[in-house]
């Protein structure tokens, strides 16, 4: 074993049995994956494909059918790896009755930090997952989003190594998705391995290192993200302070003839609805009081907030794709 | 007043204990082999090599090991089990060796099963389980579970309304009904609290976050146990509280006066002369042969006795003026009319030193010194001395010994001296009765009136301790003290019934005034019997639960709880002694309308319903393991009627449950080490 790895997985196996024993649903089939020191690895694949099935076992929640799972070099029944594990289930399903503070406390003692610690350290997630306002609410008037902050607070409360998410983005709003795709980001910053399942492909695409797709329980693709998504036979242009124009169109073709290319498109780039919605948000928060009034322009696209918003490209920019001849 | 305690069984003693725990080994020992078995079976084969090689050596080893023994130990038995029908064995040797190997192939079963758990016990930890223990303790509160206990208002609002008023049943009925209505109220709590736990936790998914934590599944158990066990207590010491002040200010003075107390009895050992059977009295046909009659003796007979022999006494009633003896008997009439004339019975107190032919010597000084009217002259005194000495150098005493009886004699008796000339002294009757008990050893009550079921009692002098409790030379074999009572001619044709503890000393002072101090503390100690039977059910309902859904965990736990009730019954059952026979045979009976107590006549399918019962006994044996001897924890009885609980009954009630429940814990702990949390349910 490679002495980075810290997830690693055999042949990982699991067929659902009902109570009879009897085989109901092969939900993984021969898994082998490694998973590395320091990496952001998610785990993708429509719905039913043995994402959640890979992390139970992975956890010591289900028992493999064949095969064996390896965290921390243990094996996964083993409980004492769970020290530098935190995991954040696919529902935070946590005690509805306490509160955000009791919640962390009492996680805090099952993994025996003392009292001091505990408080410091729920203060600090609190703060840092949002929940200041809240955190004397006891959990079950939490919306789902509430609850799935408190849940991924309790899954850092001891500072894990290996933090395992099994769709951490769902029912966040897309700026709850930011902040937790910022996190992951920052976790992976501090050296921290996450593991997280989607399939939200945005969100894989915007943090995971590498992947793994899951379809009906197999591997289907494994391997960096950026290396995966790759279109080797396409090459894309971007360029600013341009007008689109036939002139400019013509010139190109020229160009790319000669290099023995081809001009797919070319035109102004669109962006994505998240960072369409991300702006609007921000710009609602400048201008308090501001609404949407039928009949009217939606809000105003200003240079101003244009430019200091870093995630939109700036007016002007147009994309070319060229497509390779040979 | 009522106050009669009856046992259906002997009160537990510390000698009962070796043989409870044989028979613990030997049944806890069987199921444990029967687990062993179906785990070599079914989850050692289906092991994969990897997990398989993953068990340390010297546990593989160890294990190996005890299964040897046992199974080595259960063919032994099995062996001697078979040498009946061997007709040249010697049956006590077969049956010894039954035994013994039976509880080694226990013990060795039991260490086999028991080792991974031992191991997995170590690595608990105190906090973690803490922290379990608090979530279960508030997931109660804040899901209101408290606010049914509010029902127990009911009793202290509505309570004097059904409680009978007469002061004889008064402190009984209000015991029974608080202690009754708490136990219903809690115990059915706990067992939904408990049986509901950890499968809600299970299908709710919140238990992933805790067993993805360093958390050693059985510390949810242990978690879970204690948290509703602690919240238990709190809410039973609170109600116990409440009730006892309820109970205090709610009887009537007289009532009070009569039973607010705390007895703590003496007992002896009851037998019977001139009856015919040393055992028993006579038969009066009641029913329930609980107690013996006798009767007064027909002109040519030997006049019947019981006889309550006690073998040894605590000296500190030696200091006390007089030793309080009550008792409380049945009376059986053969002649109507005396309704309300008790029957009369001589009581005859004497210790081991007690000279049968001073009888009359004793009568004779008795009313000699009894007439003088409490004033003793020189002369009375100096020949009351030395009829003392002539019996003093009957008992081959040493002449030092001798000498230092008498002096301390003279002084008890001229300790009141009255002046004038010629010197005279007070001693009062009491004082005269006690000298004399203290002289001979005995202490009589020739006609005492009895009334049915009502507990009476005799100030006897202490004097008669004093005397018992002297260095025992010249008594022989003969027990420290004896009590014989008979019943006078004038209640001839009247039966009295006695049992064992129909008759006891009182050890603790009647006079001493903390009566109801110490009913208090029973009140409390009655209560610790509840507790107990609260920590049973919460563990059995947790601990099916490990398994089992939270519906069928609370009927299994229930049922077992109401079977610990029947138990008794059910036991008559699985030894073939209740009337009538097993099912198959009630039922070859039920078709053929036949009388229970006729043997079945010989047909094949008698012969095939009587041998299926055989079997059936056998099952009902082995499920009869599981279910807890609950009864032996209701201690209301005591309380009701006045008794101290003894804390050997408490110490011994919490080791048998608590060996009741470790098997049950430790098959908890397996299956929910096994069980796939997140798996199918
Ligand atoms: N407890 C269970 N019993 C029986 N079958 C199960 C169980 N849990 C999951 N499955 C089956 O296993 C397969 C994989 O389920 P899994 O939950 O791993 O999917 P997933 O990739 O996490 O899906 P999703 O994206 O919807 O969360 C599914 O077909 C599912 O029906
Ligand atoms: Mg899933």
């Amino acid at each position: 074993m490679q002495k980075d790895v810290i997830v690693e997985t055999r042949k990982l196996t699991k067929i659902y049995r009902d109570f009879w024993g009897r085989q109901k649903k092969t939900a993984l089939r021969a898994l082998n994956i490694e998973i590395r020191q320091g990496e952001v690895f998610g785990l993708l694949g429509p719905n039913g494909s043995g994402k959640t099935t890979t992390v139970k076992l992975l956890l010591g929640l289900l028992y493999p059918t064949d095969g064996e799972a390896f965290v921390f070099g243990k094996p996964a029944a083993d409980v004492g790896k769970n020290e530098r594990i935190g995991y954040l289930p696919e529902e935070s399903y946590l005690y509805r009755f306490l509160d955000a503070e009791e919640t962390l406390d009492f996680y805090g003692r099952l993994f025996n930090l003392p009292a001091s610690q505990r408080r410091t350290k729920a203060q600090e997630l609190i703060e840092k997952v949002g929940l200041k306002a809240d955190r004397k609410r006891p959990l079950r008037e939490y919306s789902k989003g509430m609850r799935q902050r408190i849940g991924l607070a309790q899954a850092l409360i001891n500072d894990p190594d290996l933090i395992i998410l099994d769709e951490p983005t769902s029912g966040l709003d897309p700026l709850g998705a930011r902040w937790m795709k910022d996190l992951i980001c920052d976790l992976r910053a501090l050296g921290k391995t996450v593991i997280m399942c989607s399939h939200r492909l945005e969100d894989v695409q915007d943090v995971c290192d590498r992947i793994a797709i899951l379809n009906e329980g197999e591997l289907q693709a494994y391997g960096e993200v950026q290396t995966l998504l790759q279109d080797h036979r396409r090459i894309e242009l971007r360029a600013s302070d341009l007008q689109l124009s036939d002139d400019l169109r013509r010139d190109l073709e020229e160009l790319l003839r000669k290099h023995g290319g081809k001009l797919d498109t070319i035109g102004h780039p669109t962006t994505t609805l998240e960072d369409y919605f991300l702006r609007i948000v921000e710009e609602s928060k400048a201008h308090p009081g501001r609404r949407f009034l039928p009949g009217k322009e939606p809000l105003p696209r200003t240079e101003k907030v244009m430019r200091s918003e870093s995630i939109a490209p700036t007016e002007g920019e147009s994309t070319t794709r060229i497509t390779d001849r040979g | 007043m009522f106050a009669v305690l009856t046992f259906d069984r002997d009160p537990v003693q510390y000698q009962d204990v070796p043989a409870q725990l044989f028979s613990w080994i030997q049944s806890a020992g069987g199921w444990a082999a029967f687990g062993v078995l179906v785990w070599l079976l079914a989850g050692y084969t289906r092991m994969r090599a990897e997990d398989r090689a993953r068990i340390p050596v010297w546990q593989k080893r160890v294990f190996a090991a005890s299964v040897g023994v046992s199974l080595l130990a259960y063919l032994i038995a099995g062996g001697a089990w078979l040498t009946q029908y061997v007709p040249r064995i010697k049956a006590e040797t077969a049956i010894a060796t039954y035994f013994f190997s039976l509880i080694i192939g226990g013990v060795g079963a039991l260490a086999a099963a028991g080792l991974p758990f031992a191991v997995g016990l170590s690595s608990l930890r105190f906090r973690r389980i803490w922290a379990l223990a608090k979530l279960s303790f508030k997931e109660a509160v804040r899901n209101r579970v408290l606010y049914g206990f509010s029902a127990i208002l009911l009793v202290f609002l509505f309570g004097s309304w059904f409680i009978p008023y007469k002061p004889e049943y008064q402190v009984r009925s209000y015991v029974g009904v608080v202690y009754w209505m708490m136990k219903v109220l809690l115990l059915v709590t706990a067992i939904i609290v408990a049986a509901f736990s950890i499968p809600t936790d299970i299908r709710r998914q919140t238990i992933h976050t805790i067993v993805t934590k360093p958390v050693e599944r059985f510390e949810i158990v242990l978690g879970r146990f204690f948290g509703f066990t602690a919240l238990m207590t709190l809410v039973l010491l609170l109600m116990t509280s409440v009730s006892v002040i309820y109970v205090l200010r709610g009887v009537d003075p007289a009532a009070a006066e009569e039973s607010l107390k705390a007895r703590e009895p003496l007992y002896g050992t009851l037998h019977f002369e001139n009856t015919g059977n040393k055992e028993k009295g006579t038969n009066v046909g009641r029913e329930w042969d609980y107690r013996s009659y006798i009767t007064a003796a027909s002109p040519n007979q030997e006049p019947q006795y019981a006889v309550w022999d006690f073998a040894e006494a605590p000296s500190f009633l030696a200091d006390r003026d007089s030793v309080r003896c009550e008792f409380a008997f049945d009376i059986y009439r053969t002649t109507k009319g005396f309704e309300n004339r008790g029957v009369s019975c001589k009581f005859e107190f004497q210790t081991a030193h007690f000279n049968e032919r001073d009888k009359d010597s004793y009568n004779a000084d008795r009313s000699r010194w009894l007439s003088k009217g409490g004033l003793f002259s020189q002369k009375d005194l100096d020949d009351w001395l030395d009829g003392y000495r002539t019996r003093l150098t009957n008992l081959s005493l040493g002449p030092l010994e001798l000498n230092e009886r008498l002096d301390k004699k003279r002084l008890r008796l001229i300790a009141q001296p009255l002046p004038g000339d010629p010197p005279q002294y007070r001693l009062s009757d009491a004082a005269i009765e006690d000298e004399l008990a203290e002289e001979y050893g005995y202490y009589v009550v020739p006609a005492k009136d009895i009334t049915d079921y009502h507990t009476l009692y005799i100030d006897v002098p202490a004097g008669l301790f004093r005397n018992a409790l002297q260095a025992r030379a010249g008594a022989g074999a003969r027990p420290l003290l004896q009590v014989r009572v008979s019943v006078t001619q004038q209640s001839a044709t009247q039966y009295v019934g006695m049992a064992k503890y129909d008759l006891y000393w009182r050890l603790d002072d009647p006079k001493s005034g903390h009566e109801k101090a110490a009913f208090t503390l029973n009140f409390y100690k009655g209560a610790f019997g509840l507790w107990l039977r609260l920590c049973l059910v919460i563990g059995l309902a947790v601990a099916l639960s490990t398994y089992l859904s939270g519906v069928i965990s609370m009927l299994v736990a229930g049922m077992l709880y109401l079977g610990g009730g029947a138990l008794d019954y059910i036991q008559s059952i699985a030894q073939g002694t209740a009337p009538g026979g097993g099912p198959m045979e009630a039922l070859v009976r039920l078709a053929n309308r036949q009388v229970a107590l006729i043997p079945l006549e010989d047909s094949t399918a008698a012969t095939l319903a009587t041998s299926t019962d055989v079997v059936f006994r056998w099952f009902i044996r082995r499920v009869l393991d599981l279910i807890p001897d609950v009864d032996r924890y209701d201690l209301t009885s005591y309380v009701g009627e006045g008794f101290n609980i003894p804390w050997t009954q408490l110490v011994l009630d919490c080791g048998a449950l608590s060996l009741y429940l470790l098997p049950w814990f430790v098959a908890a702990y397996y299956l929910l080490k096994w069980r796939e949390i997140a798996g199918p349910t």
